[in-house]
């Protein structure tokens, strides 16, 4: 066995992705560190404006030009990508790990061909012929179930349904075979009905390729039973992470056990009122001196709005999160109780 | 794309009657006749009178509009009053000069303003977006008289490499005919860069923001293909309408230039025979550029589906 193949798929060190802005320096990413295996999948969760998004632009390196600071690493399959210039990243891209996008009404160029779209990057990395790529595209668009692929291929973008676009998304991502898929909301803009279609496609096309995947969300509901782990992000850092039935079962972190509390459950009673988080995300410009959750926590006491809370194991295996004052525990729920009784 | 072709063909005709009804009441109010132009100064109102009536001057408008018409519906568009030559003819000796004027000026504005334009967006308020912008503001603050005379300082009276005026027709001598187009073609292409140049820009800059350029960019595509498949031309609608509507108007809109630069196109010929009120040259003149601007406006929609095909399906 190579240094390559025992090194896991993706390793990533206190990455850190900054943004120069008229504002100051805004921290999209600020230290995240994680490692994914082969074949493996990885859920990503957290608000809008948590940095998730970012976080899997930056692990791919295709971030806009200018105007960033990057730290950390990015170990792909052993090798640190992260020192790569654009030309040494264009190896990687559309080959080894492929991007599935948020928004398909946007992410197809209007005036080219589906067909040229799927096409396009699988010639130019694997150097088939004009007919081979297309009869792999054809068989691509059957693949994500995509009736009458021969006559898609021909067709324009405007010609398709959003469902149906993203699933020519995911047979572009899919064409020339990567190793990862980095996922980035890919059924928001969807219906509720193509949702879950698209999600089990994904999960489906990811088993059968013996892909690794990372799977970019808000939506808690959508990596339930759909990935191997989860990591929950706050204000660019992760704040909890754990095998996925781990942390529906055992959340240690009150973040994540206010995400839980947000979804809605069918066996509730008619007009419960939805447990809303109070408040917004704070601004990366300026983020608070402690925890960075803490102006919006339940259990906050002095010290959280002091001293950040480092990643702790909490004894599960693979289980790791970043409170002073867990959920589940003696310490959280004495903090939980002293904050009711002051606040009446 | 037929259909629309011939609804667009079928506008052609209440255009050219509107155009050409307007045209004959216009000339008709213009002060002085052709008569007097023909027989000088010192002629007498006997021989003027004569004239006149041998011209059917002195018939109403409506009778000449109407014989005119006639005319123009069994293909003859009349003749000079001056020189008894077809206005045909005369055209047909004008018209290849002022499109090859403007095919030259458009080749030269697009070859500058597309590069320019490129660049500029991929490289906003650097220092060739800056110099790009300032200098072709200027270009377009300064009108085209102004900007030909001060082209013709610089290349033809300081350098002494092209031409000031004259034409040699493009089957007489090639080289020749270019050179004596060149600064022509530059004063007008200098008047639609700075507007090339801004649109295409614009457009650009909102088409890399658009999710399909990182898209092909994590596809691991060449720069060139980014560039010019996913950013150019999805870039390019603007900038086709504008040349569309440029070259309409500039079929009769040279007119300035070709009387500065002394070439025998379709503008210099209807100014003069403006000036000597030969009537049916004018009228022949404005039927010829009506039917090119309507030709030149359905050229540019039936290009639209071809760069975009969404507007096939609608």
């Amino acid at each position: 066995m190579t240094a390559a193949e025992e090194s896991p798929l993706l390793r990533v060190t206190d990455l850190t992705t900054h943004f120069r802005t008229d504002r100051g320096l805004m921290r999209a990413v600020d230290g995240v560190s994680f490692t994914l295996e082969r074949g493996r999948t990885l859920g990503v969760v957290g608000e809008s404006g948590s940095g998730k998004t970012v976080l899997s632009r930056s692990v791919m390196g295709l971030l806009p030009r200018g105007d960033v600071v990057r730290g950390g690493t990015v170990q792909y399959a052993g090798e640190d990508i992260s020192a790569l210039d654009e030309d040494g990243l264009r190896r990687l891209w559309g080959r080894e790990i492929a991007m599935v996008f948020q928004d398909p009404m946007t992410s197809l160029n209007p005036v080219v061909r589906i067909g040229r779209q799927i096409t396009e990057h699988l010639r130019l990395h694997t150097g088939a012929s004009r007919a081979d790529a297309r009869a792999k595209a054809a068989a691509l668009l059957k693949s994500v179930g995509i009736p009458e692929p021969e006559r898609r291929l021909r067709e324009y973008p405007h010609q398709l349904s959003g469902g149906m676009r993203q699933r020519v998304m995911i047979a572009v991502a899919l064409a020339t075979g990567p190793r990862l898929l980095l996922a980035d909301e890919p059924t928001t803009a969807l219906d509720v009905t193509v949702q879950a279609q698209i999600l089990d496609l994904l999960r489906a096309q990811q088993r059968q390729r013996d892909m690794a995947m990372i799977l970019v969300t808000h939506d808690l509901g959508v990596v339930a039973g759909r990935t191997d782990e989860v990591a929950v992000m706050y204000a660019g850092r992760v704040v909890e992470r754990a095998p996925t039935r781990t942390l529906f079962t055992n959340m240690r972190m009150p973040y994540t056990e206010a995400l839980v509390r947000s979804i809605p459950r069918i066996a509730d009673p008619g007009h419960t009122r939805l447990a809303a988080i109070p408040g917004r995300p704070p601004d990366m410009t300026r983020p608070p001196a402690g925890c960075r959750f803490a102006p919006r926590c339940a259990y906050a006491r002095d010290k959280c709005r002091a001293e950040q809370p480092p990643l702790r194991e909490s004894g599960e295996p693979g289980h790791t999160f970043a409170c002073w004052y867990p959920v589940g525990t003696p310490e959280g729920a004495a903090a939980l109780e002293r904050n009711r009784k002051e606040a009446s | 794309m037929l259909r629309l072709a011939l609804k667009k063909l079928a506008i052609l005709v209440p255009v050219a009657l509107a155009v050409s009804v307007l045209t004959f009441l216009l000339m008709n109010l213009l002060p002085g006749d052709p008569a007097y132009t023909i027989l000088g100064s010192r002629a007498t109102p006997q021989s003027v009178a004569e004239l006149t009536a041998r011209l059917h001057l002195d018939e109403p408008v409506w009778t000449r509009y109407s014989s005119w018409l006639g005319g123009v519906l069994t293909g003859d568009l009349g003749q000079s009053y001056l020189n008894y030559q077809p206005a045909s003819s005369l055209i047909g000796h004008a018209l290849p000069v002022t499109l090859e004027l403007l095919v030259l000026s458009q080749v030269i504005a697009l070859a500058l303003a597309v590069p320019l334009g490129v660049y500029s967006a991929r490289h906003p308020r650097g220092w060739v977006d800056r110099i790009a912008s300032t200098v072709s503001f200027g270009t377009l603050a300064m009108p085209p008289y102004m900007l030909g005379v001060l082209l013709v300082s610089v290349f033809s009276v300081g350098l002494k490499a092209l031409p000031a005026t004259g034409f040699t027709p493009f089957g007489d001598d090639p080289g020749l005919n270019l050179r004596s187009m060149v600064l022509p073609s530059l004063t007008l292409a200098l008047g639609s860069l700075a507007v090339y140049v801004r649109l295409l820009r614009t457009e650009m800059i909102s088409t890399l923001q658009q999710d399909f350029v990182t898209v092909a960019r994590a596809k691991g595509l060449p720069g060139r293909a980014v560039l010019w498949r996913h950013t150019v031309r999805p870039s390019m609608f603007s900038l086709v309408t504008a040349v569309g509507i440029n070259l309409g108007s500039l079929i009769g809109g040279a007119f300035v230039v070709e009387y500065i630069f002394a070439l025998p196109g379709v503008g210099a010929l209807t100014l003069n025979s403006i000036f000597q009120r030969d009537y049916l040259v004018v009228q022949a003149c404005v039927l010829v550029v009506a039917v090119g601007y309507v030709l030149v406006n359905l050229l540019v929609d039936l290009l639209y589906p071809i760069i975009d095909p969404r507007v096939r399906h609608v």
